[in-house]
C-alpha cells in the first residue's frame, strides 16, 4: 500500500476560459466593472488535491522545460467548483479602490474564523456593499482581509468560504 | 557526472572501536557514528557533543519584514504570552524563550496571517544571511522545500525586480512551501518541481546567487529527531554522499562567473561536507571555497584532514556549526565561488 505522500499528484495549467469567466463575473459584481483590468491576462493553476487549487498570475519569469508550481502574485482560489479571489488580490483591490463588499468582524469572531468557523452576525461590526452574500473578511486590528464568507439564510451565519489558516489546514 | 559508489564506500567505512560501541549503546547510536565523532573531535569533546545532542534547541520566530515590523511582532506575540530574546546577528529574528500552554507558535494569528516563519532553529538562517550579503539579484534556492531559506531570501529581495527560484524534487515538501510562500504572501518566490540535478538542462538562466541546502542525513538535528540516531547506516551514507556529490557537481553548471553557491547540510558528517566539495573541487577546475564575506559569530572551521582523507587546505574555509560548541543544530556551510 503506497504511503499517502506517494500518492500526491498535482494538476496543473492555463485556466480554463470557463473559470475564468465566472471569475471576472464575481469580481465585477463584487467590486465594479473598473477592477477588472487588475486580473492579469495570463492566469494558470496548480492543485494540491482535488477541489484545493491556486490560480497565480504565472507571468513568465522562466524560460524552458521546468515545472512551475506557483509563480506570484496569487489571484485566486479554486475551492470544490467555486472560483473566489485570493486575499493578496482583494487586498490590492481595497487598496487601490477603496473597501467594498466586506465585514467588519469583532476580535473573537475573527480568532474564531482563522480556526475554520463561520461568522454570527453579532460578530459583525459593520458590513460594507454591495451586499451580494460574498463577503471578504476585514480584521479591524490591522485593517486586512483574513478570508471570506458567504451569507447563509438557512444557517443565519456567514460561512467560512476560506481563512488565512488554509495554508495550515491543507498545504501543512 | 559517473560517481563511483563503491569509492564512496569504501573511502568512509568506519570500523567502531570498544569505546565507541559503549557510548553507541549508552546514547542509542549507530557505532559506526560515534566513532567518527570520536576521530573528528577526540573522545573527551565527543562526549560533549552526545550530550549537547540530548538537549534541546530554542525555537526561531523570523518576521515577515515585507508585512510587519519585527519589533511589532515581538510586542504582539508576547501579548498572548510568548518570550522572544533577540538574535544579536539576525535583526528580523528571535529565539523562543518562554511560551504559553496555548496557542503553540504555529497556530497564532500572526501566523496564520503570514507575519512570521518558524525555525526550528537559528542554524537555517546563518547560510541565507551569507549568500546575501550585499546582494540583491536573483537567486536560486535548488533544494527549497519547506521554504525557510527561500521565504527569508524572498523578504531580502523585497522591492527589488529581483526573484527566487524555489525548486524541489518532493511533491508534499513543495506544497508546504507553497503554502509559506502563499501565506506569507510574497509574490518573488517562482516554485518548481525538479530535481536539481536536472535544472542545468531546464532553464535557459544563469544564477550569481545559488543555495544547495543538500538532501543528507540530518545528523546536525539529532536534538529534535532522535531517530536519525539510526536511520543512516555506512552504505545509505554512502548513497546520500553520492547523490551530493552530483548535486553540488550539476548546480555549479547554473552559477554564473564569479557567481556564489552555498552549500550547505544539517549534518556534521565531513563524509557529506569536505569531502563532497573536496570531491567536486577534484573534477572541477572551476570552483574555490572563499571565505564568509561576514563574520556573525566565531564558526568552527572546516576540516582538512579526516581518519585517513586528506581535504584540499581552502576547505578550512567552510563553516562548521557545533553543537556543544554553538548551542545549535550541526550545521555545515561551504560558499563556493566559480571562478572566471
Amino acid at each position: 500500500m503506497p504511503s499517502e505522500k506517494k500518492k500526491l499528484r498535482f494538476r496543473k495549467g492555463v485556466l480554463p476560459q470557463h473559470l475564468r469567466r465566472r471569475f471576472v463575473r464575481l469580481i465585477i459584481e463584487l467590486y465594479g466593472e473598473d477592477v477588472v483590468s487588475m486580473i492579469p491576462a495570463s492566469l494558470r493553476y496548480t492543485c494540491f488535491e482535488p477541489g484545493l487549487c491556486i490560480v497565480f498570475e504565472g507571468d513568465g519569469k522562466l524560460n524552458g522545460s521546468l515545472t512551475i508550481l506557483y509563480e506570484g502574485p496569487w489571484i485566486a482560489f479554486i475551492l470544490g467548483k467555486r472560483i473566489v479571489p485570493s486575499i493578496p488580490f482583494v487586498s490590492r483591490i481595497f487598496r487601490e479602490k477603496g473597501v467594498k463588499a466586506a465585514v467588519l468582524v469583532k476580535e473573537q469572531g475573527i480568532k474564531a474564523f482563522l480556526y475554520g468557523n463561520d461568522i454570527l452576525p453579532e460578530s459583525v461590526i459593520k458590513v460594507i456593499p454591495p451586499l451580494k452574500g460574498v463577503y471578504a473578511v476585514v480584521d479591524p486590528l490591522d485593517e486586512e482581509v483574513v478570508g471570506f464568507v458567504e451569507w447563509s439564510n438557512i444557517k443565519n451565519v456567514y460561512v467560512n468560504i476560506y481563512d488565512a489558516g488554509v495554508f495550515l489546514r491543507k498545504l501543512g | 557526472m559517473i560517481v563511483d559508489l563503491g569509492e564512496i564506500y569504501r573511502d568512509i567505512y568506519v570500523e567502531a572501536s570498544r569505546t565507541a560501541l559503549e557510548l553507541s549503546k549508552k546514547y542509542g547510536y549507530l557505532p559506526y557514528m560515534v566513532q567518527r565523532y570520536i576521530d573528528m573531535l577526540g573522545e573527551e569533546e565527543a562526549l560533549k557533543l552526545l550530550e549537547s545532542l540530548e538537549k534541546p534547541v530554542k525555537p526561531v520566530v523570523r518576521a515577515n519584514n515585507v508585512l510587519i515590523e519585527p519589533i511589532k511582532l515581538r510586542r504582539r506575540l508576547e501579548n498572548i504570552g510568548f518570550k522572544l530574546e533577540e538574535i544579536p546577528w539576525s535583526p528580523i529574528s528571535f529565539w523562543i524563550v518562554g511560551a504559553p500552554s496555548t496557542p503553540s507558535i504555529g497556530a497564532t494569528h500572526e501566523y496564520l496571517k503570514g507575519y512570521y516563519y518558524l525555525h526550528r532553529d537559528a542554524t537555517s538562517l546563518i547560510p541565507v544571511e551569507l549568500l546575501m550579503h550585499e546582494y540583491n539579484g536573483n537567486v536560486l534556492d535548488a533544494c527549497a522545500a519547506p521554504g525557510g531559506k527561500a521565504t527569508y531570501i524572498g523578504q531580502i529581495l523585497w522591492g527589488s525586480n529581483s526573484f527566487v527560484l524555489a525548486n524541489d524534487l518532493v511533491l508534499y515538501r513543495l506544497r508546504a512551501l507553497v503554502g509559506h510562500v502563499t501565506r506569507m504572501k510574497l509574490n518573488n518566490i517562482v516554485v518548481t518541481w525538479c530535481d536539481a540535478r536536472k535544472l542545468r538542462d531546464k532553464i535557459n538562466m544563469r544564477f550569481q546567487r545559488i543555495l544547495l541546502d543538500s538532501p543528507c542525513s540530518g545528523e546536525g538535528r539529532i536534538s529534535v529527531d532522535p531517530g536519525r540516531k539510526t536511520r543512516t547506516s555506512i552504505l545509505d551514507l554512502a548513497i546520500m554522499v553520492k547523490r551530493e556529490i552530483e548535486l553540488l557537481y550539476s548546480v555549479v553548471d547554473l552559477a554564473e562567473k564569479d557567481g556564489l553557491i552555498a552549500y550547505v547540510t544539517c549534518s556534521i558528517a565531513p563524509e557529506e561536507n569536505e569531502y563532497v566539495v573536496n570531491k567536486v573541487l577534484d573534477r572541477r577546475g572551476d570552483l574555490e571555497v572563499v571565505e564568509s564575506p561576514v563574520r556573525l559569530f566565531k564558526y568552527s572551521r572546516g576540516l582538512t584532514q579526516y581518519r585517513t582523507l586528506r581535504f584540499r587546505r581552502e576547505l578550512e574555509n567552510c563553516i562548521r556549526i557545533w553543537p556543544h560548541i554553538h548551542g545549535l543544530f550541526g550545521y555545515t556551510i561551504c560558499l563556493l565561488r566559480k571562478r572566471s
